[in-house]
């Protein structure tokens, strides 16, 4: 399964995957993305995305004990090199599309 | 909560990321519980609903391939409008599979209802899982609980009961209630709530007070709130009514009988109203265990107490009657009814299976008949997927409506149940069809849908469709893979349904030995009374034995009595007293059943005197000491000598007793029970002992009545009140009934397995008949073809019979390997029968192998009308 685009709420993930490094699983991805992108998820909604990216091979997880209290292991995942080619090809084109628009913004 | 909640979210998800999610939920939960403003276990819950239904939306844009989640809507939606259409185009397919998956989910609905509440729902308790009482008997000294209460280790509360059965008086009539003594904390550790007053944990002298329960309430007060207070006479003492239990409450410990009533003594008094004086104060444990290693520490710590016992009482000698075991109050409660109620489910879950195979030949013939139109779709560029999600919605929609007449049969199936079912079945007053059985009806319903709509799918979408195209839509032999499934499927009909009959053909005779057996006494036109005479009233043996030859003297005067007599248990149940006797010249004892009777109990029961006489009026207390002992005792104890004139004694009696006559033997230990050793004395000659005046007071009288005399209860009931209107006197039985009651238990299991087995011989008969019907038809240009070849009607039936025999043949042969197997299983139900008897396995098989072979004579008789003109003018 392969995907040539990225809706809003994939990138945004993927971008919270990047912020968080190695840290990046499903729950501090959740609280990324609410503190930094100031936006309420829905968190299913979120787990459902991570699995459709890594079936899209977008991402890669892997299981490790996080070596706290909590007795079961953490699913982390990385963005993977299509998934930062599709972040880079998304990043281009909202550049190119804002070229030039910030004085109207500022303007209107 | 936490827990139930992630394993419920475990099961929902799949597979590949639940564990993750669910650990991240349990850390989220964690961090909310310590600084959240929900309650966590409440945002828990709701997370079960959203993740469920997300990954649902998920589960089926996957299935459907829609890009999005209206797209896959869509096109569910329009499945299921082509589904409905084309099954409203074939009624009669659609109502053969609605019922014959209604009956099959039904009937397990019904079935596992009952395992659920008997067998499977955890106690009505708090930490229900952690309460335990004594194995395999519950009664011990009280002087080992006080031992285990002041150092056991493992036990976090100990309490303890006595069962009683308690006279009320000082209402219009007196009745009998049943009750128990406990100690303070008994009824909390049962989590107890009060609808009215209080317990006696909180009292200063509990001693005079009772707590009734809210049904007691209700029936002796109307519910009136100013029960409080009241005074209510227990065996002529009076106490005051302090609480009312909440609705609902039961009492289910081992030897009780759904108390109603409770008064309190502390642990080493609790029997002290009943037991003789200076006897050893005895009582029925239950305690919870501690949760960390309390199982061990406390089978170690109750070990222990039990030995010391024995060591400090010289009379005692360690033996199996001391090594005494914790075992969870559920496991005791319903350890007698787990084996056959799982043998029930697997019954009904054979009958399920045979629904799904003949639903499964159905599926599999109307896609035969419409492979043509599968073949056009496949060819226009509909992929393999897509038309087996279509046959998974079709079968989806079928198992649904299935699943809503089965709901239908599962009540009515559980009004069914009540009715047959034992009355001592452990929780019946539960049964209902609660959340855990409705939800485990959706997903075998669910699960019925997909393997009906998966395996008949694949098998017949397999193949290139321009091959079905180019065969046309008349075929001469049909696509060979479909028919081999549907054989097998034949096959494995006859193979379930032998097995389903056999089994119900093995209970059926069971019961059938069972009930037939002779008791060894006249059951027929005997009343049986038991009763209770108040102990308050009669002090002594002396006064006891008195008042009951004024009761039996008052029977006798009744029109339409012929004979009454009294014993101290019924004939069936003389088991209940075993006593230890020393014959005269011997030292060691023996021990036989033991019955204090009036002279007219053997005339009553028609029991034969064998040899000598049985008792007359003139036995009384001032005569020598009298016996009659039983056949069996008289070959056990004298085998190569008359014991008339022979002398015994009871070991706690100096009195020697007289063997004057010798009766038949009786089953007194039920009709299941081979006759065992048993002797009778007269009831004026029942020892003057503490023992015997507790337990004297318990009496059955017999009373044999003229054929057409009536119901004469009313009028028993009268004579004995003319006697002593304080006596309470519970309804009269008939004796034949009490036996007809005692093998209800093997009826139930009987009456419902031989109610399966005509269901799968139903299914059988139908499914057998559907698919050699319509291999048939498809066979019908070969058939026309040999008779246009010089084959006769003869020959033609010949063939199809013997294609039927051999498909059956096949079917028996398995089910014969089957019935052998779950043989195993059923042995310890049967009584008189084997589970491997030639009989009932002969009958099994004719009985099978005739239905199949007489399903496939109307097929086989339409197949030799089939003319080589009409073959050909078709063609």
């Amino acid at each position: 399964m392969s995907k040539d685009t990225l809706g809003e709420l994939e990138e945004l993930v993927l971008l919270a995957i990047l912020r968080l490094g190695d840290g990046a699983y499903g729950l501090s991805i959740v609280d990324e993305l609410e503190a930094t992108a100031g936006r309420p998820v829905v968190r299913a909604s979120i787990y459902v995305l991570l699995r459709r990216l890594e079936k899209a091979g977008l991402l890669e997880s892997r299981r490790e004990k996080p070596g706290e209290a909590r007795g079961r292991p953490r699913r982390y995942v990385r963005v993977t090199e299509d998934g930062l080619a599709l972040l880079r090809r998304a990043r281009t084109v909202k550049l190119r599309m804002w070229e030039g628009i910030e004085q109207a913004l500022e303007e209107g | 909560m936490k827990a139930l909640l992630l394993g419920m979210l475990e099961k929902l998800l799949p597979g590949d990321w639940a564990m993750d999610v669910v650990g991240d939920l349990d850390e989220e939960h964690e961090r909310r519980r310590r600084h959240g403003r929900v309650p966590a276990d409440l945002w828990l819950a709701g997370q079960l609903l959203v993740f469920g239904g997300r990954f649902g939306v998920e589960a089926v844009r996957e299935v459907t391939g829609a890009a999005t989640w209206s797209e896959g809507v869509r096109s569910v939606g329009t499945e299921l409008r082509l589904v409905l259409r084309s099954l409203r185009r074939s009624p009669l397919f659609l109502g053969t599979v609605v019922l014959t998956l209604g009956v099959g989910l039904g009937v397990n609905g019904a079935i596992f209802a009952l395992l659920r509440t008997v067998v499977l729902e955890p106690l009505p308790y708090p930490e229900s899982e952690r309460l335990v009482v004594l194995d395999p008997n519950p009664w011990v000294p009280a002087a080992v609980l006080l031992d285990l209460e002041s150092g056991g280790d493992g036990v976090e509360v100990l309490a303890g009961f006595y069962p009683r059965r308690f006279t009320v008086t000082g209402g219009e009539r007196p009745e009998e209630m049943e009750g128990a003594v406990v100690t303070a904390d008994f009824l909390p550790l049962l989590g107890a709530e009060m609808a009215l007053g209080r317990g006696f944990a909180a009292s200063p002298d509990p001693s005079r007070e009772a707590v009734l329960s809210h049904g007691a309430w209700q029936r002796r007060y109307g519910g009136g709130g100013d029960v409080l207070g009241r005074t209510i006479r227990l065996d002529g003492v009076p106490h005051v009514i302090v609480g009312v239990t909440a609705q609902g409450f039961r009492q289910l410990t081992p030897r009780t009988e759904d108390p109603r009533i409770w008064t309190h003594r502390p642990l080493d008094r609790l029997g002290e109203d009943v037991l003789p004086e200076g006897s050893p104060p005895w009582a029925i444990p239950l305690a919870r265990l501690s949760d960390d290693g309390g199982p061990a520490a406390a089978q170690v710590a109750l070990s222990a107490a039990a030995s010391r016992y024995v060591r400090k009482d010289p009379e005692l000698t360690p033996g199996p009657r001391w090594e005494l075991r914790w075992t969870p109050l559920r496991t005791q409660l319903t350890d007698h009814v787990r084996t056959p109620l799982l043998i029930l489910q697997w019954a009904v879950g054979l009958v399920l299976l045979l629904a799904c195979v003949n639903v499964a030949n159905l599926i599999l013939v109307r896609l035969h008949a419409r492979r043509s139109e599968m073949a056009i779709r496949a060819a226009l560029g509909a992929s393999r997927g897509r038309i087996l999600r279509q046959l998974l919605v079709e079968s989806l929609v079928l198992a649904a409506l299935g699943g809503l007449t089965g709901m239908a049969v599962t009540v009515w199936g559980l009004g069914i149940v009540r009715s047959l079912a034992p009355a001592d079945l452990p929780r019946l007053a539960e049964l209902s069809m609660g959340p855990h059985v409705i939800l485990s009806f959706v997903a075998a319903t669910v699960g019925v849908g997909l393997l009906l709509g998966v395996i008949p799918g694949l098998v017949s979408t397999a193949g290139p469709s321009q091959r079905t195209l180019a065969e046309g839509s008349r075929t001469s032999s049909g696509s060979r893979r479909t028919r081999l499934l549907s054989q097998a499927l034949v096959v494995g009909e006859i193979t379930l349904t032998l097995i389903l009959v056999v089994s119900a053909g093995l209970l059926g005779r069971s019961f059938a030995a069972l009930a037939t057996q002779d008791p060894g006494f006249r059951s027929a036109d005997v009343l049986a009374v038991r009763m209770s005479a108040p102990e308050h009233r009669y002090a002594t043996v002396t006064r006891l034995e008195r008042y009951q030859t004024d009761l039996l003297r008052a029977l006798r005067r009744v029109p339409g009595v012929d004979a009454a007599g009294l014993a101290n248990n019924l004939p069936s149940s003389r088991i209940s007293a075993i006593r230890s006797y020393v014959v005269e010249g011997e030292t060691e004892p023996r021990e036989a059943q033991y019955g204090v009777v009036s002279p007219d109990y053997f005339q009553a029961l028609d029991i034969p005197i064998l040899r000598g006489r049985a008792f007359r009026a003139d036995d009384a207390r001032e005569s020598p000491g009298v016996a009659v002992v039983d056949e069996a005792m008289a070959r056990a104890t004298w085998p190569d000598e008359s014991p008339l004139g022979k002398r015994f004694r009871l070991t706690d009696s100096g009195r020697w007793l007289t063997v004057v006559g010798v009766s038949a033997s009786i089953r007194g230990g039920g009709l299941a029970r081979e006759p065992e050793p048993g002797f009778h004395i007269p009831h004026r000659q029942r020892p003057e002992t503490p023992m015997e005046l507790a337990v004297g007071k318990d009496m059955v009288l017999l009373v044999r009545v003229s054929e057409g005399a009536g119901d004469l209860s009313s009028a028993l009931r009268q004579a004995v009140w003319t006697v002593d209107p304080a006596q309470p006197v519970p309804e009269t039985a008939s004796l034949e009934a009490i036996l007809s009651d005692s093998t209800r238990p093997q009826r139930f299991r009987a009456a419902l397995l031989g109610i399966f087995a005509a269901i799968a011989l139903f299914l059988a008969v139908a499914g057998v008949y559907g698919v050699v019907a319509n291999l048939l038809a498809e066979r019908t240009r070969e058939f026309g073809i040999r008779r246009a070849l010089g084959a006769t009607r003869g020959d033609v039936m010949r063939s199809v019979m013997g294609w039927g025999l051999r498909l059956t043949t096949v079917g028996v042969v398995l089910g014969l390997v089957g019935v052998l197997w779950t043989g195993r299983l059923l042995s310890s139900l049967l009584f008189g029968v084997g589970a491997a008897d030639a009989t009932t396995l002969g009958l099994g098989v004719v009985t099978v192998a005739g239905v199949a072979m007489l399903a496939c004579l109307i097929p086989a008789w339409r197949a030799t009308r089939i003319e080589a003109v009409s073959v050909v003018d078709g063609a």
